[in-house]
């Protein structure tokens, strides 16, 4: 059976220039070649950093299934007669699903250094890489003791991590435990939405990603709530696994009379209301009056949540007689009443102020500063 | 030090009075970003050739601000205060000295040449502490010596620091004003790293307040925590048994605020800290601060606490809205420019200054 000769491809997807070819070259014993499937070992998954896709697995099956494997696995030989798995661990197990008994293979020099690998690894794979498979790299780079600035020079047009910055911001990640890079990847979350994750301990993690899969939470619902989460815990000196199971928000993540989107909500008013207390209960208020105001036209009373701006009361005139009418509406003692029980409440605040900044620690910063910090 | 400015004889005796340091040659877009506290420990000794005399950039709409003028000299601060925004504003940077005063020199001439028959309220502690680097490069005899002479400015010292000897060398002038910004102790233990404590700030207010130079304060930023109250109590009354209120040419009062890129350094740098744990909210600036009944609680209670130690004091609030000011002092400037007209007026029967002196 002939094997088709493939293009080298790097993993942006484009082909790779000719020096990395002829580079390449130096790494494979042979261009290509059908093992046997029995000699094939996953003696490790030391440079596996693809992410775990099971609709990627599906489809990956269907094809090979049909078409067969185009891309080989990536092998190097051990005690002889053996080959232990470098890069395709999903096509070498869809080929035993599949019954096959050989699978074609790049098989790659024995007196390799784990760096030069990780590099052939690197020239040969076919996808653009995600943020975790990049993240995963970066802690592959960090086990084999490569420093940042090697990586940032040597892979940094691979990886497109070139500034020092942006590195830092990736080694921060490669410390995530597999199952939240796991959600990161099937989740879509950007690098900076991935870093909300950071200073979670994997209890903490775990609570968090059951949430968030229970919700299917993306990006920025998770990392609005993520951010409200950890500042509460901050606030009041506790964990986040502490907040959530002091907070209804477990329980109504498993609301079955909810929908995703009212749970949402629900969980980020419970949210609103433990973070910004005084400004959750006056706007609480503020409704309550604004629903029991009595007006016959369209006048309509708005404020600004933040309670930053002017309250604003506003109406349309179609008509003269319609002058008249808003006049009736505003002099009408309920809603004068109502108006001017409004204004308080927004200018000067809630009569019982004990909420008004009332939490946290007793000091303004817990205990003492570290080395770093002190002076 | 900029290669360019190696010659300069002030590079000498800055150098001299640094002592055991390591002395590098260098060009400013080679020196690499150093960490924050590490930034603190560098001092780059250069030419500034942009200007140095710049309005404050005060605050965006729907918060009044008195038109105050800054002098970018030097540039960063040795402090380490937690909500500082230096660390937004400048990012990890070495301290900058420029080496040039006689350029200074020019452009504060032609600045108040410009301006002659205004008022202007002029100091160098926007975008560093104007004391913290005083034993460097003299930077208040450089500034007194120009300014006693200048009869229609004021211009101030802010410090967190007690580094007074340099200001203690030289005769004193109404229009020199000495400021230390003030919070209670815990606050500073807490959120001001490497600055003078309360009790040395005040210490050393006495000393230039009994030289003769009039005194400013600033309760900025304002922080709510718990017991800030009884706290700020116990500041303030610490402030007027020690300060003669005569010799107070004005205190301000401002909240803590800032913008959210900041909360972000604050959060990595400080983890420990609370105080960005508050209710805040954006303001029409775009900066975070408290919601504003805290806001108001909280000047309310300093106000009044100044106000019954010192009627005549002259108080404004820093980057706050005019229904703040009415609420808390029962008026408000109507603008900026009414704002900046009420400070002049107030400088002017201070100083005993007509209109027009050059």
């Amino acid at each position: 059976m002939t094997l088709t000769i493939f293009s080298f491809i790097s993993f942006t997807g484009q082909k790779s220039k000719f020096s990395d070819i002829i580079k390449s070259k130096m790494y494979f014993k042979t261009k290509l070649k059908k093992i046997p499937l029995s000699l094939v070992k996953q003696e490790n998954t030391f440079f596996r950093f693809t992410d775990e896709n099971p609709c990627y697995f599906n489809f990956l099956k269907s094809s090979i299934a049909k078409l067969g494997i185009l891309n080989p696995i990536m092998v190097q030989p051990f005690e002889k007669k053996y080959y232990r798995v470098i890069s395709g661990f999903r096509r070498l197990q869809i080929a035993k699903e599949l019954g096959f008994t050989f699978i074609p293979a790049r098989i790659l020099r024995e007196n390799l250094s784990p760096s030069e690998i990780l590099t052939a690894v690197l020239l040969s794979h076919p996808h653009p890489l995600s943020l975790t498979e990049k993240v995963r790299i970066v802690r592959i780079m960090k086990d084999l003791g490569i420093s940042p600035s090697q990586i940032c020079t040597r892979f940094g047009s691979f990886l497109e991590i070139q500034s020092p910055h942006l590195l830092e911001k990736y080694i921060r990640l490669s410390n995530y435990t597999p199952s939240v890079l796991s959600y990161i990847s099937t989740h879509g979350l950007s690098l900076n939405q991935a870093l909300a994750f950071e200073n979670l301990s994997s209890e903490e993690q775990n609570l968090l990603i059951s949430l968030g899969t229970c919700l299917s939470l993306k990006g920025y619902d998770l990392c609005n709530i993520l951010t409200d989460l950890k500042e509460i815990a901050t606030k009041e000196e506790k964990n986040v696994a502490a907040i959530l199971k002091e907070t209804e928000i477990l329980n109504v993540s498993k609301d079955v009379k909810l929908t995703r989107s009212q749970k949402i909500d629900k969980i980020k008013k419970i949210l609103k209301m433990k973070r910004y207390p005084y400004l959750s209960r006056v706007n609480q208020k503020l409704g309550e009056l604004k629903k029991r105001l009595r007006f016959k036209t369209d006048l309509k009373i708005n404020w600004d949540p933040n309670l930053e701006g002017e309250v604003k009361l506003s109406f349309n005139i179609r008509h003269p007689d319609d002058v008249g009418k808003v006049v009736e509406d505003l002099l009408d003692k309920v809603n004068l009443d109502l108006i001017s029980q409004f204004l308080r409440v927004y200018y000067e605040g809630l009569p019982d102020k004990k909420d008004m900044g009332g939490q946290g620690s007793k000091n303004p910063s817990s205990g003492k500063a570290n080395n770093s910090q002190s002076g | 030090m900029d290669r360019e400015v190696k010659t300069h004889p002030l590079v000498k005796q800055i150098i001299a009075r640094v002592g055991e340091a390591e002395v590098q040659e260098t060009f400013l877009p080679e020196i690499k970003k150093p960490p924050f506290r590490e930034g603190k420990s560098f001092l780059f000794l250069t030419r500034f050739s942009g200007k140095f005399v710049k309005p404050c950039p005060g605050t965006g709409k729907g918060y009044l601000c008195c038109g105050y003028t800054v002098i970018n000299q030097p540039v960063g601060c040795p402090l380490d205060c937690t909500y500082c925004i230096l660390q937004d504003y400048l990012g990890p940077s070495p301290l900058i000295v420029y080496v040039n005063f006689d350029d200074l020199i020019d452009e504060l001439n032609r600045f108040l040449e410009k301006y002659k028959g205004s008022f202007i309220r002029i100091g160098n502690g926007e975008l560093t502490d104007s004391l913290a680097l005083d034993y460097l490069a003299n930077f208040s005899s450089f500034f007194i010596s120009y300014f006693r002479k200048k009869k229609n400015t004021v211009f101030e010292f802010k410090t967190k620091t007690d580094e007074i000897d340099g200001v203690l060398q030289l005769p004193s002038s109404k229009n020199i004003v000495l400021s230390w910004s003030l919070n209670p102790q815990t606050l500073i233990s807490e959120e001001e790293y490497l600055t003078a404590s309360l009790e040395r700030r005040l210490k050393a207010a006495v000393k230039v307040q009994e030289k003769g130079f009039m005194l400013g304060f600033h309760f900025d930023p304002l922080i709510w925590y718990p017991g800030w109250e009884g706290e700020y109590e116990r500041t303030v009354e610490a402030l007027f048994s020690l300060i003669d209120s005569s010799r107070i040419f004005w205190i301000s009062l401002g909240a803590l605020r800032f913008p959210p890129s900041l909360k972000k350094i604050i959060q990595q740098r400080f983890p420990r800290t609370r105080i960005i744990y508050e209710e805040m909210v954006r303001g029409f600036d775009g900066k975070l601060r408290y919601i504003k009944p805290l806001r108001i609680k909280l000047f309310k209670k300093v106000y009044s606490l100044i106000k019954d130690k010192a009627p005549d004091v002259f108080c404004y609030l820093c980057m706050e809205s005019p229904d703040v000011w009415e609420k808390v002092m029962g008026f408000s400037p109507r603008s900026n420019l009414h704002f900046r007209y009420i400070f002049e007026q107030h400088c002017r029967k201070i100083l005993n200054v007509d209109r027009f002196v050059g």
